[in-house]
């Protein structure tokens, strides 16, 4: 009898202390919001063993946000990199790549903005963490940029380059999405792809800049 | 209502529930059993994500670590492993294979010494092993995660999302060794009656100790019981029934109740004990 009074006293006392420290973690903290945000509803690709697959193609910007206008209209191609700090085993591998190109650093717990010059062209560098508290227009960009829409599934763009191209006679913001790796199998060619398509983002920014004008789209 | 029945009933009730992200009720919660958040359809957070994120290469993130093992400490307290035999929606697969693993038992006289063997009990901590080694110190000290070759993930994630969007995705890295672990998974849970509970679910793994201090459990009376062993052949789990003590490997299932014929097998809770 003794000894089942004590389990029973001992259950009591685990029970408060662990369902205390639950509900104080849910009513203290944001727990539940961050658990919601960064795991359920994004699509995790390393528990799926997937990768998105990579299309080169430059796509019409339909709705440019106004913080990339602004960047075309001033400054040059803008590039967007999406990102998480939790446990994103592609964003890993591709940071380091990316940061090298741009040679740019920061810290990845806020966003990040910088100008850079690629071959005497300025870019604007964004970097977007979604694992922390991103900017409205910055996050809901890749709901905009995210062509494969993965986005439905909670998944998210690696980067989007956005150029300038003239459109049957019409200067329009264009722009390319790719997802995960670049070239899975190949690491040596990611560098190399990287700096394909930022050459080319420039090339088309360069032909096209005149043509363009920024109140079209606003 | 016969208790095997509203077993079924549970069980369906969170299977439905655990995917009611299809109707978009995405939610923040950790799923105190084996699920899979990239399933399309998933509402919560798989508990070892939420903990392979917490511990991610070193970096330390206490209360992504915290919550899950609150989760599941909650749920252990009050009602020990019943998740597993009442809850869980792998446990719920299992227990329709159950019926292939009971057959060849019975028919291939190997499957039963398979069960009957010595070291058939020590394979049982493979599965602490498996949480120890895989969802945490792999995760801090290289990055690998028992979530990349999980195979509830495949099952529930990667085979669906496939099948929602063709050509949109390719095989990464660990795709086709998560695929023969799915393959390895479905023999084992037809040779093996509820066989990945038994030896692999890290969240089993995570459950079982507080089988030894949860409110619920099976009692056995054991100046009524007449060892007639039935309540053992009928545990999914393997258990030595007659014998056993708040066993970390009892489901709750139920299934020894209904079979003994004394009626010496009762869930307890210990306030009925106390009230004797």
């Amino acid at each position: 009898m003794k000894r089942i009074n004590k389990i029973f006293a001992l259950e009591i006392t685990a029970l408060i202390l662990i369902s205390g420290s639950l509900g104080g973690m849910f009513v203290f903290t944001d727990i539940y919001d961050e658990v919601e945000a960064r795991i359920v509803s994004v699509l995790c690709l390393s528990c799926v063993k997937l990768d998105p697959v990579i299309s080169f193609d430059w796509h019409l910007d339909k709705n440019p946000p106004s913080f990339v206008l602004e960047s075309l209209d001033k400054t040059g191609p803008v590039f967007i990199m999406y990102s998480t700090t939790d446990a994103c085993t592609n964003c890993e591998i591709m940071e380091p790549i990316i940061n090298k190109f741009f040679n740019v650093s920061y810290n990845k717990q806020n966003d990040f903005t910088k100008v850079v010059s690629i071959n005497g062209t300025d870019i604007t560098f964004i970097y977007v963490n979604f694992g922390n508290k991103a900017e409205r227009e910055y996050r809901s960009s890749k709901d905009l940029y995210d062509i494969n829409k993965i986005g439905e599934l909670g998944g998210f763009p690696m980067f989007t380059t956005i150029t300038l191209m003239n459109d049957e006679g019409t200067v329009k913001p264009y722009y390319n999405t790719l997802y995960g790796l670049l070239d899975p199998d190949n690491p040596e060619q990611r560098p190399i792809i990287l700096s394909r398509i930022i050459n080319e983002a420039i090339q088309f920014y360069k032909d096209n800049r005149e043509g363009f004008r920024v109140d079209d789209f606003r | 209502m016969k208790l095997q029945i509203k077993r079924w009933i549970s069980q369906i009730i969170f299977l439905i529930s655990a995917n009611l992200g299809a109707l978009g009720i995405k939610t923040g919660f950790c799923y105190p059993f084996f699920y899979c958040n990239a399933c399309p359809a998933a509402t919560s957070a798989c508990p070892l994500r939420t903990i392979e994120i917490g511990v991610y290469k070193g970096d330390f993130k206490w209360r992504m670590i915290t919550y899950p093992f609150l989760v599941i400490g909650t749920v252990g307290i009050l009602t020990g492993r019943a998740v597993c035999g009442w809850a869980c929606p792998i446990g719920l697969l299992q227990r329709t294979t159950g019926k292939s693993a009971r057959f060849l038992k019975r028919k291939i006289p190997i499957f039963k010494k398979i069960g009957n063997l010595k070291i058939e009990r020590y394979l049982r901590y493979i599965k602490y092993i498996v949480f120890i080694g895989l969802v945490i110190v792999t995760t801090i000290f290289i990055g690998f995660m028992f979530t990349d070759i999980c195979p509830t993930g495949f099952l529930v994630g990667t085979i669906p999302i496939l099948a929602l969007y063709p050509g949109k995705y390719m095989p990464n890295e660990f795709f086709y060794i998560a695929l023969v672990f799915l393959i390895l998974f479905f023999v084992l849970i037809f040779l093996v009656e509820r066989g990945w509970c038994r030896y692999f679910c890290p969240v089993g793994a995570m459950l079982a100790p507080f089988n030894k201090v949860s409110f619920l459990y099976v009692s056995v009376n054991k100046k009524e019981c007449i060892h007639c062993n039935i309540c053992s052949d009928v545990c999914p789990m393997g258990i030595d029934v007659p014998n056993m003590n708040r066993d970390p490997e009892c489901i709750l299932c139920g299934k020894c109740i209904n079979a003994c014929p004394k009626h010496a097998i009762q869930f307890k809770r210990i306030k009925n004990e106390t009230n004797k």
